[in-house]
């Protein structure tokens, strides 16, 4: 490869550092001196996939490891895609500019549905047939993990095979089981067979699926005895042990989280009845205090950043987090190092440390009621109440906030009129109380954000049998809301519909989308999940023309005994506490959370003494 | 006891696409990773008191730049240049450090010139008397460029601010010269706008295969009578 025509072709494109590499704490290894070159492959913008935490845990992991090289992929911004394709030059590997069409593996990680096209892109730039029918035993191995990967099912032509779970562990079993295949020369099929018996490990070519005449699945069984009829995901028992990076790579560029990021836990115990996250990565698991303090000592000191987050799917119910905090705020004062908190709780505590310290982030207050009624917060199991809310606003305000971000889902089951004008109140209801609370100076600072998503029913949630809204229907919520909220000091914004049932589609899909996506990147889709570039009509000339039904999957309430494309995946939560879940939704009927009574979901079966 | 410090560093190929902005950024978190205590700005949102003697464009390499920091406490200039090339990224390098009066004028106020290497290849036809166009190029009295402002576009003559252009080389399809021009508060001629004024005048269309590459040798001052760089200023 031309690497001189590389780098003066990065000097004419658009935010030319995304291409560079090169920056403080990039592995730099003898490509020669290894076995196994790993690309880890994003398939998003350099700055969205640099701010990814899974990315900088299993890079600098591979990485520790002498027969292994791990480099990193994004996607090329549609300039640079262009230049690539004039020139010829292939897709490559930020580290070394190699091709990565030469690596042994390329592993990508799917943690949203609107990035597969940049995938089939990926491959495609990278000179590698897309689907694995094509490729030979001389082609990199292609691999994926991450969110999406629960329901690979819509991408199952693209992938050799799929880790279901936390990576940590079966990173270095998969390497070590293809370095010992790779010695004994056996071939492609033979390795996939053998990693099909690794526990998380799927390989999507082994497993038939057969369907109904009205179109659902009749039945999912592997090809023969040789793979296990089920995948079960894996998960780190004790995150003390499992390995964390003591270095981040940083970038030049501003990233969007440009900050050293401390992953406090795993997992959450709230049972939110729409949340994906919240019972794929169930049960939760905590580190300590104390391990957490050491890493952000090594981690401050080893890239130099001016600012530590933390990380979890729900920061508030971190059992030591008082603790935490205040440790972490003497440690780093005197250091010019601030704490960005996030402020979805802001108890007394909080309050009393952001007066005491200056450099906690006060940029804006953001609170996540989901729906705007108690009765639907209840269908959703979103534990807040009105006054758990109205009582942190007033508190927010007496500090000095002067704007709270509130965001909303609309399209929930169950959701009526009612409970769109309840944001509508709300929003009034939150301004009143800044009037009443700040009686003097800088009324006129006072900023309400109000967004709302649209709900996309996801595999493995309560609502995985739940029909997603028409996007005529979103629209229509939408434009009342619009009316609702032209109050003074409140703005409004609101996400694509036709986004929301695209992802809706893909969320619940199975194999038979394959086609679908190849061809409507074959049509010039890239970046869906970008506004600015996303193609809702070409997409909809893709489905015409693969004579697939998007409705099918998106807006088509499920029967209770469906089969689903990820039937036989188990992530630990059982269908039938799914199903439970749900019809307690129906009956508004709460959960509570599983941190004081186990609530039976499942996820205990996968170890003992995993649930706490 | 404040200590004020003038250090001279490079910037290399590696890092030549890093924005001013983002280079900013970057220094600091490295003067974070090497523990050198710098002083911070009062006020609700401290920041370090760093200053840049003057912006290189994106894509520019350069063995002359200089920045002005002051530290909150004593410290051996070599032992911090040491320090900070420990925990700098390849391509940028800390050459220098000089110790300057706390009270001394921003480095950008009296930066007077900089010198550049200028190298353009890819043009077709290359053969022409570079020597004799060059002269011509400078016996010019006056040589208007047009500069885009927010207000629009002005006409502007760089002659004065281009102080001597050399040719360091001639190659096949192109040429390298070192040009002198003023740099700093009070006049500032960018390298590219000269490159781009020289090749008007000699009438070469731009084409994708042109390519100018600009190295920043150095920036000079003018004191007691004589032009020196920053770190060896009294």
């Amino acid at each position: 490869m031309d690497k001189k025509l590389l780098d003066r072709l990065i000097g004419q494109v658009e935010k030319p550092v995304r291409y560079m590499g090169n920056e403080y704490n990039m592995v730099i290894k003898d490509p020669n001196r290894v076995d196994i070159r790993f690309a880890f492959a994003f398939p998003d913008v350099y700055e969205v996939g640099m701010s990814h935490m899974g990315m900088k845990i299993l890079y600098h992991m591979i990485n520790d490891r002498e027969d292994a090289y791990c480099e990193r992929v994004f996607a090329p911004w549609p300039d640079m895609e262009q230049k690539m394709r004039e020139n010829n030059i292939p897709m490559f590997a930020l580290e070394t500019k190699d091709p990565i069409k030469d690596f042994d593996i390329i592993g990508f990680t799917l943690q949203y549905e609107l990035s597969y096209t940049n995938v089939l892109n990926i491959l495609d730039l990278a000179q590698i047939p897309l689907t694995w029918q094509e490729r030979s035993n001389d082609h990199p191995l292609i691999i994926a993990g991450g969110p999406c990967a629960y329901n690979v099912e819509p991408m199952a032509d693209f992938f050799d095979l799929v880790v279901m779970g936390e990576g940590e562990e079966v990173t270095h079993e998969l390497l070590d089981l293809y370095l010992d295949c790779k010695k004994q020369g056996l071939d492609r099929l033979e390795f996939l067979y053998r990693a099909a018996n690794i526990e998380g490990v799927y390989v999507p070519r082994f497993y038939t699926v057969e369907y109904k005449e009205d179109g659902t699945i009749s039945k999912i069984e592997p090809i023969n005895e040789r793979v296990p009829k089920t995948i079960r995901k894996r998960i780190i028992k004790d995150l003390d042990k499992a390995y964390y990076p003591e270095t981040m790579v940083v970038p030049y560029m501003n990233i969007v989280h440009d900050r050293v990021m401390l992953e406090i836990f795993r997992g959450c115990t709230r049972g939110c009845r729409f949340c994906q996250a919240g019972m794929i990565y169930r049960p939760v698991r905590e580190r300590t205090p104390e391990k957490l303090l050491e890493l952000a000592q090594k981690l401050i000191k080893n890239t130099g950043y001016e600012e530590i987050s933390l990380s979890s799917l729900s920061t508030g119910d971190y059992s030591q987090l008082e603790k935490l905090v205040r440790e972490l705020m003497v440690r780093f004062k005197d250091k010019k190092v601030g704490l960005s908190l996030p402020s979805l709780r802001l108890d007394s505590f909080e309050k009393e440390l952001a007066d005491e310290v200056q450099k906690v982030r006060k940029t804006g207050l953001t609170f996540a009621p989901e729906a705007g009624s108690q009765r639907l917060r209840d269908v959703i199991n979103k534990g807040i109440t009105e006054d758990d809310l109205m009582g942190s606003v007033e508190d927010a305000f007496k500090s000095g906030w002067t704007t709270v971000k509130l965001y909303f889902m609309i399209g929930l089951p169950e959701e009526t009129k009612e409970d769109l004008k309840g944001i509508g109140e709300l929003a009034r209801k939150i301004k009143d109380c800044y009037f009443n609370t700040v009686k003097e100076k800088g009324k006129k600072a006072l900023r309400i954000n109000i967004s709302t998503s649209s709900f996309v029913p996801k595999a493995f949630t309560p609502f995985q049998w739940v029909a997603q809204n028409s996007m005529e229907e979103l629209d229509r919520k939408q434009n009342f809301l619009q009316k609702e909220l032209r109050i003074k000091n409140v703005q409004y914004s609101w996400s694509d519909s036709k986004a929301s049932f695209l992802e809706a589609v893909f969320a619940r899909g199975d194999r038979r989308l394959g086609k679908v996506i190849k061809k409507a990147w074959q049509k010039g889709c890239t970046f869906d999940g970008w506004a600015e570039l996303f193609k809702f009509d070409t997409w909809m000339e893709a489905f015409e023309e693969e004579g697939i039904d998007p409705h099918f999957y998106a807006n088509r309430q499920r029967d209770v005994d469906e089969v689903f494309p990820w039937d036989h995946i188990d992530v630990g939560v059982t269908k039938k506490y799914l199903w439970r879940e749900y019809q307690k939704a129906l009956k508004m009927e709460l959960t509570e959370d599983c941190r004081l009574n186990c609530t039976g979901c499942g996820v205990s079966l996968l170890g003992e003494g995993i649930c706490t | 006891m404040y200590m004020r410090l003038v250090v001279k560093y490079t910037k290399g190929e590696k890092v030549k696409y890093i924005s001013h902005l983002d280079f900013m950024r970057l220094v600091q978190r490295a003067l974070r990773r090497a523990e050198i205590p710098v002083a911070y700005s009062k006020g609700f949102n401290p920041h370090p008191r760093l200053s840049f003697a003057s912006a290189l464009a994106v894509g520019t390499t350069s063995d002359g730049e200089y920045l002005d920091i002051i530290l909150e406490k004593e410290m051996d200039p070599k032992t911090l240049c040491h320090r900070m090339n420990e925990k700098l990224p390849e391509g940028i390098r800390f050459v220098k450090a000089v110790a300057i009066d706390e009270k001394a004028p921003s480095l950008m106020s009296v930066v007077e010139r900089g010198e550049y290497l200028i190298n353009i290849s890819g043009i077709h036809d290359a053969g022409a008397d570079a020597a004799a166009l060059i002269e011509n190029f400078l016996s010019q009295t006056e040589i208007l460029t047009i500069k885009k402002t927010k207000k629009g576009e002005r006409q502007v003559d760089i002659k004065p601010m281009i102080h001597s252009i050399d040719i360091v080389s001639q190659h096949e399809d192109g040429i390298t010269i070192k040009a002198l021009l003023s740099a700093g508060s009070k006049a500032n001629l960018r390298p590219e706008q000269l490159t781009e004024a020289l090749l008007d005048f000699a009438n070469i269309s731009y084409s994708s295969e042109l390519l100018v590459q600009i190295h920043r040798l150095d920036l000079y001052l003018f004191q007691d009578g004589k032009w020196v760089t920053p770190v060896e200023m009294e």
